[in-house]
């Protein structure tokens, strides 16, 4: 613990520490930040409420360097920003620090890391909260750091709370271990977007009497517009417009992946250099650099790319779907604008959006029967179960059951644990309950979220003052620049007719595949031969698939749900573009067969005899249903929806000649890789999957 | 209230709980902590004092820990908190020596010895029930291993806390029939205890509140065994009573097992039951004053504390006597043998105080078949003194005779309940 005089000494040499760090001699501290540095070099606890770009990272880092020339241990950093945490190696670097990160995407690093920790050649270690959750966190990181922890550093720390706008579970465990720490620790808890409430909780949990720095989050460089643009081939086309026109590059955010792949490959189309951000770390971490090196003019990224996102000449941020809350709006278009004079921000929003809202919503929490279910099945075994294995006993969605283990894990004590790869019930199973005035709260916190998102969309006045208000900040003021303060009128935002009409063209034309599985979900899954083993063999497996089009995509595939539910039979319109469908992509296919309808329906046979008519192909009935099992649309996850299947069909009449093999819906696609395997195993020769309408499991 | 800990322990386990990562300063050993501690009592300080920077300094000089190596333990608090909150989620309690909840007989008995954190799961309360403790060496011949679990069960069926110690084939007889019969048990051992309470017979007892694990170690402390383990004196400090199970000369003893219960012959009620020859270490236990216990036939004496049982409750029963008071501890007097059963029957109001007579009688003359009955007597007998014993003494007249048969009962129901499990190891 450092004196005052220490620490005034301490200052001098900080000062230059930040002069160095920055490049300039000329640098001082900011308001606040000295503050919070000698608060965390002297011990002690300190809540910094900055707006991104404020100089937090200064903060801790310079911190550490002190503590550590003191003699103190490494610092831990918990951060959920993957992306944040290879700009924070950067920083530290400027001040001689090492810093390391553990994230699922250097797994290769991590035994090196280790040997660094071991040498004390570590000065902070980065890691997601969910890193906490894994055993070898206390066998291979902390064990491994000889001093102890000299620092804690708690980013996004606003999740600390439950009136935060995040809800992330692992922060419950922070919050505890924070609680749990004995008094004369150094904790620097950081976050850039906080309301008075959150700012409280988070003081409160941290210790009542904690100082906090806190400061205005506006951000004036920012121009705010929002674009009452309901119809998604509006929308595209109002992008193909006016992005060419933006200066310099940005992201557009939207909710889902299956939109990222439809915008990003609609810009394609219209010669923009877009791609979509997600999938594997290996993939988002090169399309970030790419960004971050101007060689793409705009990424559409799901909120995969995180708060951690630091361009600083990023230039417009555009939102094609409305995001959860305000302040995730705020932190989300806080991305632009950083290190550039002008920035801009778009939101649009769709009729889509209340609709994914809502599922989001309904899906956050699971409810105490689904609990009751998995823990049940746990408390029945001995030596715990996967989750696999545990979808083989109860009907409920992986996510789902992957959901409640990770929620149930991190009460304390805790009904389940993860243990030697396997989840384990332990004594508080018997009887758990969940917490549910906790999460009635969190889901009226969510619903006020929405209410006030839709008050923000609504919004006659300056939007920013909005956005500031929203979050408490005391500096409210009209920005004079935003559409509202500008007071440009709706018509301006219309995008060219030509453009919707060809936005419409292109979404009706977008090749959407059906890749064959190559493995069942689960082994065991009937007597069949096909299901012998957990790999599907290649001579069981499909070939590539089409499908016409995507359920709710504003066009044809609302249409085909409605007719399937209303009509007996599907209209012509839809049979013709099938039919187009399949003349376009499939050759050297004699034969055509067809999923075993349910009883009374017929949609399909009809559907299958237009198309053997017009294409000329031999119709044959080769499955019939065995009576056997639920509605498939009944089952949750894959490996009763892949079990029901298989129960489901009887081959009547084997075909050799390579056959055409169509559905109407698909859904998880194990309909028709088990009837494809079937009809392989009796001796066909190729089967090809074709449907009308694709719809992921949440539509 | 264990959680949060008091800022006392929150200290204590700075300075002796092995983290990992502890090749630069040692956590303190007990003798070097209850220096420590010393100072600071003669000082005026507790230890939670200790975070204040003068007063480590001021105890590092004056006791010779090092100034270094005590700010170094002391800065280990954030690595703490971590440990801290998994081992709340994994629901351990933790108590410190100088926390009220801190086993009294573990502190008296062991004193300066006493480990200075425990380290537990299961419920608390089983601390402070009367209990016998059912140990011996790391390997026995079959029937000790049967002759263990008959004496678990018997403990069950009498609602006494069978004890084991250490990670052996006879501890792992003693818990599981202890439990399976409906019983509740304690168990010590020597490191983490968590992986273990996840066996589905552990788990479900422990929901029960029917057992209880305990160690003097940190769960993160992967040490190999000490010289002397505190194992088999924790075990022989929470019981009441002792069996020693003997083993033969090369059974190994690596808790101590033998010179722990060496140290308590005074204290405590000790048995020694052999198979074959007498181990030299049976020989020292019964020199010093263990009751040797020769055959012990569980099958007669369970069903003659069954019918006693009736007995009593028949007469309860048929004739609402207001003379005839139920022995508060009737269940702890031994099985009667038949001409035990005649003195009842004849001179009633002082069966107890004649059984007794006859027992001490035949014990000390080291004869016979008496002889094992004074066992049976004296094992389930809690130790002269102890307050508890009084205690439940007033409560146990008609409670603890509902109680054998609830006991009957559960353990039946627990056997179904907990289903039976493979090997504990």
């Amino acid at each position: 613990m450092s004196s005052p005089k220490n620490l005034s000494t301490l200052k001098d040499v900080a000062t230059q520490y930040l002069r160095d760090a920055v490049g300039r001699q000329d640098a001082e501290f900011r308001d606040g930040q000295w503050e919070s540095i000698a608060q965390a070099v002297s011990g002690h606890r300190v809540l910094v409420v900055q707006r991104t770009g404020w100089g937090k990272t200064m903060v801790y880092t310079i911190a550490t360097r002190l503590r550590r020339e003191e003699g103190a241990g490494p610092s831990l950093m918990i951060s959920p920003l993957v992306a944040l945490m290879r700009n924070q190696e950067l920083a530290a670097e400027s001040l001689n620090l090492t810093a390391r990160r553990m994230t699922s995407d250097n797994y290769d690093d991590w035994a090196d890391i280790y040997e660094e920790l071991e040498s004390d050649d570590v000065d902070i270690l980065m890691i997601t909260p969910e890193r906490l959750a894994n055993t070898t966190f206390f066998s291979r990181v902390l064990s491994k750091i000889k001093l102890g922890i000299g620092m804690l550093i708690i980013d996004e720390a606003h999740c600390i709370s439950d009136w935060g706008h995040d809800f992330r579970p692992d922060y419950q465990r922070i919050r505890r271990i924070q609680k749990l720490i004995p008094e004369g620790a150094a904790i620097v808890a950081t976050t850039a977007t906080a309301n008075n409430r959150v700012v409280e909780d988070v003081q409160k949990e941290l210790g009542g009497d904690i100082p906090v720095t806190r400061g205005s989050l506006i951000r004036h460089s920012l121009k705010l517009h929002n674009l009452r643009l309901a119809d998604p081939r509006e929308r595209l086309a109002w992008l193909a417009e006016w992005i060419p026109r933006l200066p310099g590059s940005g992201i557009i955010y939207v909710l889902t992946r299956k939109d990222a792949d439809l915008v990003a490959e609609w810009l394609e189309s219209q010669k923009i250099d877009a791609q979509a951000y997600y999938g594997n770390a290996g993939e988002r971490d090169k399309l970030e650099r790419a960004l971050l090196a101007n060689e793409l003019k705009v990424l559409v990224a799901t909120i995969a790319l995180g708060m951690g996102f630091d361009k600083k000449d990023l230039t417009f941020v555009i939102h094609y779907q409305r995001p959860g809350s305000v302040v995730h709006y705020y932190q989300q278009v806080g991305r632009a604008g950083r290190g550039v004079e002008k920035a801009y921000g778009f939101l649009m929003w769709g009729n889509e959006d209340e609709q994914i809202a809502d599922y989001f919503l309904d899906n956050a929490f699971p409810s105490q029967d689904e609990i009751n279910q998995v823990l049940e099945v746990l408390e029945d075994v001995e030596g715990g179960l996967t989750v696999p294995e545990i979808m083989f006993q109860i009907n409920l969605k992986g996510s789902r059951i992957e959901k409640i283990l990770k929620l149930a894990s991190l009460e304390s004590p805790a009904p389940v644990i993860y243990e030697m790869g396997a989840w384990v019930a332990t004594g508080e199973a018997e009887g758990f309950e969940i917490a549910q005035e906790k999460i009635e709260r969190l889901r009226k916190i969510r619903n006020r979220e929405k209410e006030q998102m839709r008050e923000y969309m609504d919004h006659k006045g300056c939007l920013m003052a909005f956005l500031q208000r929203a979050l408490d900040d005391k500096n409210v003021a009209e920005c004079g620049k935003c559409g509202n303060c500008r007071k440009i009128p709706n018509q301006f935002y219309q995008p060219k007719a030509e453009l919707v009409l060809e936005a419409e063209h292109f979404m009706g034309k977008r090749k959407i595949f059906i890749y064959p599985n190559q493995k069942w979900p689960a082994s065991n899954l009937s007597e069949h031969e096909i299901h012998e083993s957990e790999t599907i063999k290649p001579e069981y497996r499909a070939k590539w698939g089409f499908v016409l089009c995507r359920a709710f995509d504003g066009n044809l595939g609302d249409r085909i749900l409605r007719e399937r539910r209303l009509q007996n039979q599907y209209s012509d319109e839809v049979v013709s573009a099938f039919i187009a469908m399949i003349k376009k992509r499939v050759s050297k296919f004699q034969f055509i067969t067809y999923v075993p309808p349910h009883e009374g329906k017929k949609h399909i046979p009809l559907l299958a005899e237009a198309v053997a008519n017009e294409l000329d192909l031999n119709l044959i009935t080769t499955a019939s249903r065995t009576g056997i099992g639920e509605r498939q649309s009944a089952q949750k996850n894959p490996v009763q929806r892949a079990r029901n299947a298989a129960e489901a069909f009887v081959i009547d009449y084997s075909v050799e000649a390579p056959t055409i093999l169509i559905d109407d819906l698909i859904v998880s696609g194990w309909t028709l890789t088990t009837l494809a395997a079937q009809l392989r195993y009796d001796g066909c020769h190729a089967v090809l999957p074709a449907a009308l309408v694709k719809r992921t499991l949440s539509e | 209230m264990i959680w949060p800990l008091s800022d006392d322990t929150n200290t204590v386990l700075l300075l002796c709980a092995w983290l990992g990562g502890e090749d630069v300063y040692l956590p303190l050993e007990i003798r070097e902590y209850n220096t420590l501690e010393q100072w600071l009592f003669q000082n005026g300080y507790r230890t939670g004092n200790l975070i204040q920077q003068s007063c480590a300094e001021a105890a590092a000089q004056a006791t010779g820990l090092g100034s270094d190596r005590l700010t170094a333990l002391l800065s280990r608090s954030i690595t703490l908190g971590f440990y801290l909150e998994e081992w709340q989620r994994k629901d351990y309690w933790i108590i410190g020596r100088g926390d009220v909840h801190y086993p009294e007989r573990v502190r008296q008995f062991l004193q300066e010895s006493a480990p200075p954190v425990l380290f537990g799961m299961g419920d608390r309360q089983l601390l402070d029930q009367s209990a016998t403790a059912v140990i011996g060496p790391d390997q026995v011949m079959e029937s000790a291993n049967q002759h263990a679990r008959e004496i678990a069960e018997l403990c069950a069926r009498h609602d006494r806390t069978a004890i084991a110690a250490g990670k052996q084939t006879l501890s792992a007889a003693v818990v599981e029939s202890g439990l399976l019969s409906g019983g509740s048990v304690i168990w010590v051992i020597q490191g983490p205890v968590f992986g273990e309470s996840l066996r589905k017979l552990f788990r479900r007892a422990k929901a029960a509140g029917k057992f209880l694990m305990l160690s003097g170690r940190s769960p993160a402390d992967r040490r190999p065994l000490p010289q002397e383990p505190e194992v088999g004196r924790i075990a022989v400090a929470l019981c009441d009573s002792v069996m020693y199970v003997d083993g033969t000369e090369l059974s190994g003893d690596r808790y101590c097992v033998e010179d722990a219960v060496y140290s308590v012959l005074e204290q405590r009620n000790c048995f020694v039951r052999s198979f074959g020859q007498a181990t030299a270490a049976a020989e020292r236990l019964t020199h010093g004053g263990a009751n040797p216990c020769i055959e012990v036939e569980m099958a007669i004496h369970e069903e003659l504390f069954e019918d006693r049982a009736e007995i009593i409750q028949g007469e309860l029963l048929e004739d609402d006597h207001p003379d005839h008071e139920i022995e508060p501890a009737y269940l702890e007097i031994p099985a009667p043998s038949k001409d035990l059963a005649s003195i009842e029957e004849t001179e009633e109001e002082d069966c107890e105080t004649e059984e007794m007579a006859i027992v001490e009688e035949q014990a000390a003359s080291g004869s016979g078949k008496l002889q094992q009955e004074g066992i049976q007597l004296d094992l389930f007998e809690q130790i002269p003194g102890n307050d508890r014993k009084d205690e439940e003494g007033v409560n146990t007249g008609s409670s603890k005779k509902e109680g054998a048969d609830d006991s009957d009962n559960s353990s039946r129901e627990s056997s179904e309940e907990y289903g039976i499990q493979g090997s504990l190891f």
